[in-house]
């Protein structure tokens, strides 16, 4: 029996369970199957992931071969001669296959831009709200060259410099984006690092990285969690504009962005160019924010019989 | 009690300095402890009582230097706290700890139990294996009167009292001298303040601990104490051993202090004669002249108010601050 099947008031007359690394990872996955929300949230990444990584068994044509004859027919089911799922686009490719593939550069920009400006961001969070004075001076002085910076001029300047590329891409979207984490973080850990109990690891002697690390940082993690749910919706749109200047992937790539950039003038006339990547886009999205949602209540210890 | 002196503060002052304008520049300083000076004796339990806002809390944090002073000096076992080097201090934290006021803000919500109690002993390396850690753990938490079995709990799930035994726990984790009580009952129900307080006694005499109780509840203060002082604004208005102090108050202070613990007898308390005292305490970032009290002081004279009273013996090991005492 675990500790979620009873009441709040029985787990108090139980002995508390060893939380052993096999019962915690049984844990999670009771508390995940109580939010339905958030198990069709996991069901969609999964089938998003997975995409991703078998596109060249699970997608029916090939993504880049232009078919100018075949351009623009609308899809299958509109259309019973189609053998289009999901018809093609403006030079003749299968839209299925291309949102298949679509998944790889999508969610690559997405998680790993995010996770380079997360850790970039917390860091000078933690560092700035920590210390305060000069060294936050510095950190929030650089914060507002970075705010005062054009995403796209940045990446100009770096396309210049590195040339373009899905990894320079990437390093685009993680430098710029670490604004919004260093802010939150920092105020987050001004307003817990007077709290009672990091005052009580410094008497206690701990050294002053383990107070940042291991006393504040788990106490402030639902602000980056929210914050980096978004990040990852607004990194698979900036990819788009990124790659439409040359930045990014190259045009026959394709990608979720692209697609919905390619698509929209022919938005009158053939809808069924960007409602697919509109789609794709906006339910990964959800999904990502709803599970980052339901992380941060697993997350607090307060939650845990309830939910 | 031995005559041995455990902590030494001499003319110990914080300042936080008032920072204002465009660029930062420091305008003024909160005087929150304005130069006090005592000594407390191994094995003695120095009481400190006051009202809102006068230092007590201040006083104590940087006696740990938990902050830095701004002045003054505080010796540690004969050696001055302010000279150690950064990880010096952090090593002599091991033989110095403190009680928190608020048993809900001074445990980490996201640890269990048996984290919180276990880190100062990991700090310190004092346990060399995790089994080992865990014996120690289980002794603290019987010792404390808690349950083992809540080794793996969260702070939310227990009662204030309880809570406010864990910290004891961890405070003890290190097997210190000296603790710091900052008002360890203030924020309890009276019911469980006795416990507490009889469980800091119990204490005290099993581990011959060296207690700095800060407090308001002057009825308990006498009650652990050996000696009280008395603050008013940064500075030690009165100091004395507990009973001479509550017997024979040198101090108008004091006095007024004493004259609003209320009696626990109906008629009695009706007879009881009240000192009120008048006006707000003035600001510790631009204190009075003269004597800090004389704003508010029944018997204040032209002399109060122009010159500040020295802290002076007036009795066998009985110091005040006061003109007339």
């Amino acid at each position: 029996m675990s500790l979620l099947d009873t009441e709040p008031k029985d787990v108090a007359a139980l002995p508390a369970v060893p939380a052993t690394l096999r019962t915690k990872r049984r844990q999670l996955l009771s508390r995940l199957l109580k939010s339905k929300a958030a198990t069709i949230s996991v069901i969609i990444l999964l089938i998003v992931v997975v995409a991703a990584i078998a596109a060249p068994w699970l997608s029916p044509h090939d993504p880049f071969a232009n078919k100018l004859i075949q351009r623009l027919k609308p899809p299958m089911f509109s259309n019973s001669s189609g053998i289009y799922l999901l018809g093609t686009d403006s030079l003749g490719r299968d839209i299925f296959s291309r949102i298949i593939y679509g998944a790889r550069v999508s969610l690559t920009v997405g998680v790993s831009a995010v996770a380079i400006s997360g850790v970039i961001g917390v860091l000078i969070g933690l560092l700035s709200g920590y210390f305060g004075g000069k060294v936050d001076d510095v950190f929030m002085r650089i914060c507002d060259v970075q705010l005062s910076f054009p995403t796209i001029l940045l990446a100009l300047t770096i396309m210049a410099v590195l040339g373009s590329g899905l990894d320079k891409l990437i390093l685009v979207l993680g430098l710029t984006g670490w604004v919004p984490y260093g802010r939150i973080v920092r105020s987050q850990v001004m307003s817990i690092k007077n709290d009672e109990f990091v005052l009580a690891a410094r008497a206690a002697g701990e050294r002053q990285w383990r107070i940042l690390f291991q006393q504040i940082l788990p106490n402030i993690w639902s602000p980056v969690i929210v914050i980096g749910s978004f990040t990852i919706a607004s990194n698979i749109v900036s990819e788009a504009s990124l790659s439409f200047l040359g930045v990014g992937v190259p045009p026959s790539v394709p990608s979720w962005g692209t697609m919905l950039a390619d698509g929209r003038e022919y938005i009158g006339v053939a809808d069924w160019l960007t409602i697919p990547a509109g789609v794709a886009i906006s339910l990964t999205v959800l999904a990502i924010n709803i599970l980052g949602d339901w992380l941060r209540d697993y997350l607090d210890p307060r939650l845990k019989n309830i939910l | 009690m031995s005559e041995e002196v455990l902590v030494q503060v001499k003319d110990l002052k914080m300042h936080f300095p008032i920072r204002a304008g465009l660029f930062n520049r420091t305008v003024g300083a909160v005087k929150a402890v304005d130069g006090i000076s005592f000594d407390i004796m191994k094995g003695e339990t120095l009481g400190l009582v006051g009202e809102s806002g006068c230092g007590k809390t201040t006083a104590g944090r940087a006696i740990l230097h938990l902050y830095r002073p701004t002045g003054g000096e505080v010796s540690f076992k004969g050696t001055d706290l302010a000279k150690e080097s950064p990880e010096g201090l952090r090593r002599t934290r091991r033989h110095m700890q403190m009680i928190f006021q608020d048993p809900y803000a001074s445990l980490n919500p996201q640890m269990r139990v048996g984290e919180i109690i276990g880190r100062p002993l990991r700090v310190h390396g004092l346990v060399k294996s995790a089994p080992e850690e865990k014996d120690r753990v289980t002794e603290l938490m019987q010792q404390v009167g808690l349950n083992v079995s809540y080794r793996d709990r969260f702070p939310h799930e227990f009662s204030g009292g309880q809570r406010q035994r864990i910290g004891i726990a961890r405070a003890l984790a290190t097997s210190p001298d000296f603790i710091v009580c900052d008002e360890a009952i203030s924020a309890l129900d009276v019911s469980i303040q006795a416990q507490i307080i009889n469980l800091l006694e119990q204490l005290r005499d099993e581990l011959g601990l060296t207690y700095l109780f800060i407090a308001h509840d002057l009825s308990m203060v006498r009650y652990i104490s050996t000696r009280v002082g008395v603050m008013y604004l940064g500075k030690m208005m009165e100091l004395a051993s507990s009973d001479a102090l509550y017997e024979e108050p040198r101090h108008p202070y004091t006095r007024a202090l004493l004259s609003a613990i209320p009696i626990p007898d109906p008629p009695l308390e009706r007879q009881r004669q009240r000192m009120l005292l008048e006006g707000d305490l003035p600001s510790p970032a631009n204190p009075p002249k003269g004597c800090r009290f004389s704003t508010r002081c029944p018997m204040a004279t032209d002399l109060c108010r122009a010159v500040e009273p020295e802290f002076r013996e007036v009795a066998t090991r009985h110091w005040a601050a006061c003109h007339f005492a």
